[in-house]
């Protein structure tokens, strides 16, 4: 059973990812890390992992061609069209503390998600 | 029957319902790590593995024929499960630099050689030392009167246990070969050509799935007695999951045998009331009259048995389990 996220959701329906503030915190600071003061976010799904499909996070300056942009919370997300039909309504969080699970994908679309949580399938 | 007799014999076969697929691109073997159940990421130039496509629910899609060549991947299925396959891995390719063709021709067709003396045969009308270790490939060049030289692929599969390689090339250089076989195999005894029909006994004798009456979605390939084309180390692909539970905690259900039965019989098996199997490959008439068959049998019906065992049909046919 997958946790309720601890962000609000958005029941406008309007079928967009949502990225929480805690989450952009989080990104943000990964970005210093690395050197990288101003950093965005690409959000995508890839083939593989137990129940098939595995998302991605990547930090990234700017979208590549036919990437989807979405801006939340003074970050912008990059999407591609194909990630983005199996990624619409997500809201992604992060969970912190010793019992958090770090960055998590609250996907509607997810019919059954793998034991560690980072596969889902459709 | 002497099935260790049997297996000497050179058997060829020309399949006519396989298709080859190329995948070009840098990411192609990354990708069909993450979508099949093999380690292909170890899988070197000209090396050969087989790998299956598996669902979520760990269940069959495929058994693919997969050699890495410079520069671009030789994927093999049957010709029926052909737009499924492209189908699947089309659905899991997303950014991956991947390009997917069917339509090259340079492999269009096969030759399969399986026998114990499958080595010695090729040894003996090539005139060179077949050395080919299992999963490994070479190029053979022959002059083709009066064409000039032409480039075969010779590949060690080894599917069969006993010794099986394969001759991958266009349809054109395939016929030449045949022939070349045919002209130069008189001095080889026990050579026999075989039909879709014959090889589908030949399997079944053997106690190897096919697709789709073995190879499918009702099944997984631990039942199928596929297990060494699963790496249990590699890390996760579709359908790891669910296969690395059944194995661990022995969940597996049925188990793929060779069963022999005199008379003709359902292809459901029922003992005392109850299902123990269903019959998902019967032998033509024309060998040992039919008798043999491929059946998913229960495993609790089979229990630990190490040895062949006999059981009665509701029918009241006795039918032999080979284990």
């Amino acid at each position: 059973m997958m946790n309720q996220p601890s962000a609000q959701r958005d029941n406008s329906g309007a079928l967009t990812i949502k990225i929480t503030s805690d989450a952009v915190n989080h990104i943000r600071s990964f970005g210093k890390i690395e050197g990288k003061d101003k950093t965005n976010l690409r959000v995508a799904v890839k083939g593989g992992g137990c129940s098939g499909l595995t998302y991605v996070l990547e930090l990234a300056k700017n979208p590549s061609d036919n990437e989807k942009v979405i801006s939340e919370n003074g970050m912008e997300l990059y999407v591609d069209k194909k990630s983005y039909i199996f990624l619409a309504g997500t809201t992604l969080e992060y969970q912190g503390g010793l019992n958090g699970k770090g960055f998590v994908f609250h996907n509607p679309n997810a019919k059954t998600t793998c034991g560690c949580g980072t596969s889902f399938s459709v | 029957m002497n099935l260790a007799e049997f297996n000497l014999n050179v058997r060829i076969y020309t399949p006519s319902n396989y298709k080859f697929i190329t995948v070009k691109g840098k990411d192609s073997i990354d990708l069909l790590d993450r979508l099949t159940t093999n380690d292909l990421k170890s899988l070197k130039s000209m090396d050969h593995a087989y790998s299956l496509l598996v669902s979520p629910k760990g269940r069959m899609i495929e058994i693919l024929s997969i050699l890495n060549l410079e520069g671009q991947i030789i994927l093999g299925c049957s010709a029926d499960s052909l737009n499924k396959v492209l189908e699947w891995i089309d659905f899991y390719t997303f950014a991956e630099e991947v390009e997917i063709t069917i339509d090259q021709k340079d492999y269009q067709s096969k030759i399969m050689i399986m026998g114990e003396n499958s080595t010695s045969f090729i040894n003996s009308i090539f005139n060179i030392d077949m050395s080919l270790s299992e999963g490994k490939s070479m190029f053979i060049a022959l002059n083709k009167q009066p064409y000039g030289r032409i480039k075969l692929l010779v590949v060690n599969k080894n599917y069969f246990d006993f010794g099986h390689y394969e001759i991958y090339a266009s349809m054109e250089d395939v016929e030449y070969v045949l022939k070349l076989f045919e002209k130069n195999s008189n001095n080889f005894k026990s050579v026999n050509y075989i039909n879709d029909d014959q090889f589908n006994n030949y399997r079944i004798i053997n106690n190897l799935p096919g697709y789709p009456t073995e190879i499918n979605e009702n099944y997984n390939p631990l039942e199928a007695g596929l297990k060494k084309y699963i790496n249990f180390n590699k890390g996760c692909y579709v359908g790891q999951e669910v296969i690395a539970r059944l194995d661990t905690y022995s969940k597996v259900k049925n188990q793929l045998v060779l069963i022999k039965s005199d008379i003709a019989i359902d292809s459901e098996l029922i003992n005392e009331d109850k299902q123990v199997g269903n019959i998902t490959s019967f032998s033509s008439p024309d060998f040992y009259n039919g008798d043999y068959k491929l059946a998913y049998m229960r495993k609790n019906f089979i229990k630990d048995s190490e040895s062949d065992f006999n059981f009665t049909n509701n029918t009241g046919n006795e039918i032999k389990v080979y284990i």
